[in-house]
């Protein structure tokens, strides 16, 4: 990677890269040492390699360090000593005997996961549903962020925003019954069709066209949730650039792209970094939902595919591998995806280390 | 509509939320907007509009109506009175308030820290942000999460319901990213003037960060807020029961496969019922957001700091 | 696994598990004094237990009689004068256990009245930490897991919580000496359940707790008389009749539908007119054929297909109620959990009610059958202990939840003490006050799930059903079925049933909605058999044997 991309100026524990100070004397000037600076924006490479000793970056750091116990704390007591229970899945652990007894079966959890048919068709549904929400709702909620972002006068802009944002709340079961009410066999649009004497269109349980169906559910149930994050990524965007891009003559769409877009592009990114990362789990509940109206040929996905043969048969240990496969598989791709922002010059969600 | 959203004429009351250097909309522009705003309000506002109906609408009216209603011919409270009727409701109401509250603060605390201490090239910074990613790929079970909170002497404590979710990584992340995306610059001309890290972080970066603050307090909120298996899994005493657990009984009992498999019948809850649940569940949120929403506006401050 | 079981497996049962996915991972810092899991849970050392020795409680007549076939006998109204069935209060001291409630949750025990007073009738503190569905089977993992038990948690006989022959084995205490044969005449409650509902408590041949028997029958169609009586009335003679009449109904009734959209109950009932076997068939040989192996089985999928094509289910799946379209005429049956279904649609309407579909053979000259359901649902173990004095305690406590209905430990238990939690109506029939209403309905259930006596057939608020239920009973007992392999135990079965029938289901369903063709269906079988179907046989056939 080249010495000169910007990210390398901007991660935390590249303390060589950033103490430009190499002189450990004065506060003053060990506090010039660490800068940042804003994500994804500025480009320029600050310092040389120097290693600082640890007294010193202790004496610099302590307070930000102090900062961290809490969160650390929390994170190592209902996280990292929970996770150490995943050795169950090299085990055939029951419920009622204890980690130490359980016997240890190796990797015969994960050979039985991959060796089972039904699990490939569950990869293979979640695949696809996940590259349909990819394409499909990624973009809807910068989209709606935009409008709502446009949207003038102040008052129906609060109502839509409040209005776009409700469906998340609504529980699966309820929006599906929605959808069922308008679209399905006996729904309102059917109906209509029907009172027409023209046929009814399958719209709930054609298993062929399922990925779309449930990723029109998903937007019209999340998109409007996920839209507040970008909305407050475009509250930060600095309103004096829109004057200045409207004085140079740029007009509404050239200052979208040139103002509005490039302040929300470090966000963009991160958030689609931790989709791809995330992109195993599409979801739960909608599916297993819908499983009888279009079969398990096409809603099963690799969630509810540990839920039935993991949950339901009791096999804890089946479970665990699964998420444990599920959590390399979504570590790797989360490291290619962010490798591959930064080859785009982007900060992504975690920098590279300097060396 | 479109003369609502975007009055043609100069010098009414609409006009000067536009600043001066935008530009008048363009007819088409506007109405491409309307049918946006409308639509998806259509789309949206009906069917929440439906739940509140339903929920005060009588019986008879739903059943002729197929389920729901639009408008309540006969509209009455008695969905509500049997959902406050007794008072595991006002108490669960209670509960949840309690957790949401304090759940957030506690959770926003800890994440703003750790989220400000790595966002600077500190001591221990990147092995911190490395681990709490780790957290999101990687989850522990429900026993070894049981025994934690056991352990700790937690299980009946409403602090279950908090403390674990404190720190979020897709919060941490998100909030980390924006304190990123300070000019550096501004914070150490802050420590050259002698400013601890603390006093930085609340009197500089924060104000700079309503926004950010704002969505991920209302994630934070939203989570606990309709916390509803780990309260199952932790709580014993049905008395300290958050809001969702007791509205779920309403909704989900008797459709579950025990019921059905065991041969009891249960009795089904009228729709009216289970659309007041929903409304019972939603308009607390309701009520919140406009609060937040105004930290949604391009502020002046920030634009003048990168100025 | 029970043949009663519904499409609510996989659509409804565990709503708002959001995020269980892969969350299901165990670490177990608790150590017990158990050993690790206790060896041999076989089926053949289940049949071998003396079941506890019958003594039918006859105390009181009820107005409709049952008989040995299984029929229930009914009361039209609540008897008059209330029989104390104990000498004295069953506990010493405070007992606690993990049961399940199927109404809203009732209001702690520090401010609710009706529980208190249950209490005091007790003798001391009954301390329950009531779970709800769904999380169930979850919160009971857990708990196991920790090591620290309550002193009973109710055991719900299929519902997710496997194998249970080594958990018994390892946390729960044998009660068998205490119940086998004669020993259960000290406690007369106990020695009134029937030998049938025994067979639950028994596993790896030894005597678990008290069983809780719920209605011995199975699901039934239910009809809604004011759009059937349109074509001639709730009965068939053939499948083709059947799908005519079904046809004339919609056509009468423009928008409904004639069946509900639970296809794994509709297809339960198809079977049985087309003589599938309930779960499984005992040949003459004492070897078992499985209802999926048969050719009726696979003869009625094509069937069912034949339904859905039709247009004949409503095609919500997500419909959460039956009620609601029944009252309004847009369904003309759906299935439910067995006659007393009957009453359901009184709850969206008073006024109306369904009827029994008497299942009829599908060409008009097979037998049909009637399976017959579970029977109870489940038992209540105590945690493992040696101490005699608790498991005596435990044993009067059993025998006081257990109080025939009518007597006075009934009335406490259900509905509490008159004047402050209910009152009498005209009739006799208990009603609860408003504050009864409060405290009692989700604390009356929790205790219903983990102890019962023998059932009658009784319906407090709508007490003119109840002869219409003895009717129908009466008439489908003439076809009744019963699983051969009830109250015998599989460790397969206990291990992969879940996983099988939810394979071999999803198939079903999918030849049902035509997805998939009639001829997937072999496929599916030799899976099953596979997969641990034949397996699961052997078992059975080594406990029957």
């Amino acid at each position: 990677m080249s010495p000169t991309t910007r990210q390398e100026t901007l991660e935390t524990a590249a303390p060589a890269g950033v103490s430009g100070a190499p002189s450990p004397g004065t506060g003053t000037s060990r506090r010039h040492g660490w800068r940042a600076r804003p994500a994804g924006r500025s480009a320029g490479r600050k310092a040389p390699v120097h290693a600082v000793p640890f007294k010193v970056r202790w004496r610099r750091d302590w307070q930000m360090v102090l900062m961290m116990v809490p969160g650390v704390l929390v994170m190592l007591l209902f996280a990292y000593i929970p996770i150490l229970g995943n050795v169950i899945a090299f085990q055939d652990y029951q419920p009622y005997l204890s980690i130490f007894e359980a016997p240890f079966v190796g990797l015969e959890k994960f050979v039985g996961l991959f060796d089972d048919p039904d699990f490939l068709d569950a990869f293979r549904n979640t695949m696809v549903l996940a590259v349909t929400q990819l394409v499909l709702f990624f973009p809807v909620p910068i989209i709606l962020a935009l409008v709502v972002d446009s949207l003038s006068p102040r008052r129906i802009r609060n109502v839509f925003q409040s209005i776009v944002y409700l469906p998340h709340f609504l529980s699966w079961v309820l929006v599906i019954t929605f959808f069922q009410e308008f679209l399905g066999g006996a729904g309102f649009i059917n109906n209509t069709l029907k009172l027409l004497g023209m046929g009814s269109i399958p719209f709930m349980t054609d298993p062929s066209t399922f990925p779309l169906m449930a990723t029109i559910q998903l937007v019209w149930k999340d998109a409007g949730w996920a839209m507040i994050i970008f909305l407050a990524a475009l509250s930060t965007v600095d309103v004096s650039l829109y004057e200045a891009a409207a004085a140079d003559g740029a007009g509404r769409w050239r200052r979208l792209w040139h103002v509005t877009l490039p302040a929300l592009r470090p966000i963009i990114i991160l958030l689609l970094i931790l989709r791809i990362g995330d992109i195993l789990s599409v979801g739960f509940e909608q599916f297993i939902l819908q499983r009888d109206n279009v079969g398990p040929g096409a809603a099963e996905v690799l969630d509810t595919y540990v839920y039935y043969s993991g949950v339901i048969g009791g096999d804890w240990s089946a479970g665990a591998a699964a998420g444990l496969a599920k959590g390399i598989i979504s570590a790797l791709l989360i490291w290619g995806a962010n490798s591959l922002a930064h080859k785009f010059g982007e900060a992504g969600l975690f920098q590279k280390k300097v060396g | 509509m479109t003369s609502l959203l975007n009055r043609k004429a100069p010098g009414l009351s609409y006009s000067p939320t536009r600043p001066a250097w935008k530009e008048k909309p363009s007819l088409l522009y506007s109405s491409l907007k309307a049918l946006i705003v409308v639509g998806v309000t259509a789309c949206i506002g009906l069917p929440v509009l439906v739940v509140f109906a339903t929920s005060f609408a009588d019986n008879q009216q739903i059943i002729h109506a197929g389920g729901y209603v639009l408008w309540p011919t006969h509209p009455n409270l008695d969905a509500y009175r049997t959902l406050f009727s007794g008072n595991l409701m006002i108490r669960a109401l209670g509960v949840s308030a309690f957790i949401t509250v304090i759940g957030t603060a506690i959770a926003l605390f800890v994440t703003i820290l750790l989220a400000y201490a790595t966002s600077r090239p500190v001591l221990f910074g990147r092995p911190v942000v490395l681990a709490v990613l780790f957290t999101m790929l990687f989850s522990a079970g429900i026993i070894p999460m049981y025994l934690m909170i056991k352990q700790l002497g937690l299980i009946d404590s409403l602090w279950s319901l908090i403390l674990p979710g404190a720190l979020g990584g897709f919060n941490f992340v998100v909030m980390r990213s924006f304190f990123m995306g300070i000019p550096g610059e501004l914070i150490e001309s802050a420590r050259i003037d002698g400013a601890s890290d603390w006093k930085i972080l609340w009197t500089m970066v924060l104000p700079l960060s309503k926004a950010v603050t704002a969505v991920v307090g209302l994630f934070y909120a939203v989570g606990i807020w309709n916390a509803f298996f780990n309260a199952l899994l932790y709580l014993n005493d049905t008395a300290k029961w958050p809001v969702q657990v007791v509205l779920r009984s309403y909704v989900l009992q008797g459709k579950s496969m025990a019921a059905d498999q065991l041969g009891v019948a249960v009795q089904a809850q009228p729709q009216s019922l289970q659309m007041a649940v929903v409304v019972v569940a939603l308009l607390p949120i309701l009520l919140v957001y406009p609060f937040l929403q105004r930290h949604f506006t391009k502020g002046v401050i920030t634009g003048a700091v990168k100025g | 696994m029970s043949t009663a079981t519904t499409a609510g497996y996989s659509r409804r049962g565990f709503l708002g598990m959001l995020g269980v996915s892969a969350a299901t991972i165990a670490i177990g810092t608790s150590l017990t004094g158990c050993g690790p899991s206790a060896q041999g849970g076989n089926a053949a050392a289940s049949a071998s237990v003396k079941l506890p020795t019958y003594k039918e409680f006859t105390g009181i007549k009820p107005d409709l009689p049952g008989n040995a076939e299984g029929l229930q006998p009914a009361f039209l109204s609540m008897p008059k004068n209330f029989i104390k069935t104990t000498s004295k209060a069953p506990l010493i001291q405070e007992l606690t256990a993990y049961t399940e409630t199927f109404a809203t949750p009732p209001p702690g025990m520090d401010s609710n009245a009706f529980w208190k007073r249950l209490n005091t009738a007790l003798g001391a503190n009954l301390n329950l930490t009531i779970g709800t569905d769904p999380g169930y089977p979850d919160k009971f993992a857990t708990i196991l897991a920790s090591g620290d038990l309550p002193d009973l948690m109710w055991l719900p006989p299929n519902q997710g919580i496997p194998n249970i022959g080594p958990m018994l084995e390892a946390k729960f205490t044998d009660m068998t000496t205490y119940l086998s044969g004669d020993a259960v005449l000290q406690y007369p409650n106990l020695a009134a359940l029937k030998p049938a509902s025994w067979k639950t408590a028994v596993v790896n041949g030894k005597i678990w707790g008290a069983p809780i028997p719920s209605t011995p029958m199975g699901q039934v169609m239910i009809g809604n008389p004011e759009m059937w009586s349109k074509v001639g009335g709730f009965k068939f003679t053939s499948v083709d009749d059947f799908m005519a009449k079904g046809a004339e109904v919609v056509k009468a009734f423009p928008g409904s539908f004639v069946l509900g959209s639970d296809y794994i109950n509709e297809l339960h009932m198809f079977g049985e007119w087309f003589g599938v076997p309930t779960t499984w068939r005992l040949n003459k040989d004492r070897t078992l054929t499985h209802m999926y192996e048969t050719p009726e089985y696979k003869a009625m999928l094509e069937f069912a297909a034949k339904v859905f094509k039709a247009g004949f289910f409503n095609p919500d799946t997500t419909l959460s109620s039956f009620s609601a379209p029944f009252v309004a005429n847009k369904l003309a049956a759906y299935v439910s959990v067995g006659p007393k279904g009957i009453s359901e649609p009184r709850e969206a309407d008073p006024t109306r009610h369904g009827e029994v579909l008497i299942p009829f053979g599908h060409d008009g000259r097979a037998t049909p059958v009637y399976d017959m359901g579970y029977g109870t649902v489940g038992f209540t173990p105590l945690k493992k202990t040696t101490d005699e004095k608790r498991i005596r305690e435990v044993l009067d406590f059993y025998n006081w939840m257990a109080a025939p209905f009518g007597s006075a430990e009934y009335l406490q238990k259900n509905y509490g003490t008159e004047g402050a939690d209910f009152t009498f109506d005209q009739g006799g029939n208990p009603v609860f006050t408003k504050d009864g209403n409060t405290n009692a309905p989700g604390l009356v259930s929790a205790l219903n799930i983990m102890s019962s006596p023998e059932n009658p057939i009784y319906s407090a608020s709508f007490t003119k059903d109840t002869q219409a239920i003895y009717d129908a009973s009466k008439e489908l007992l003439k076809y009744a079925s019963r699983n051969p392999t009830a109250g015998t135990y599989s460790d397969t079965n206990s291990k992969l049933g879940g996983k099988l029938t939810t394979a071999a289901r999803d198939t079903a369903t999918d030849i049902l909605t035509g997805r998939a063709g009639v001829d997937t269906w072999d496929a599916a079988v030799t899976k099953w058999k596979n997969g641990g179907g034949d397996k699961i046989r052997e078992e059975y056939q080594k406990a029957l044997a």
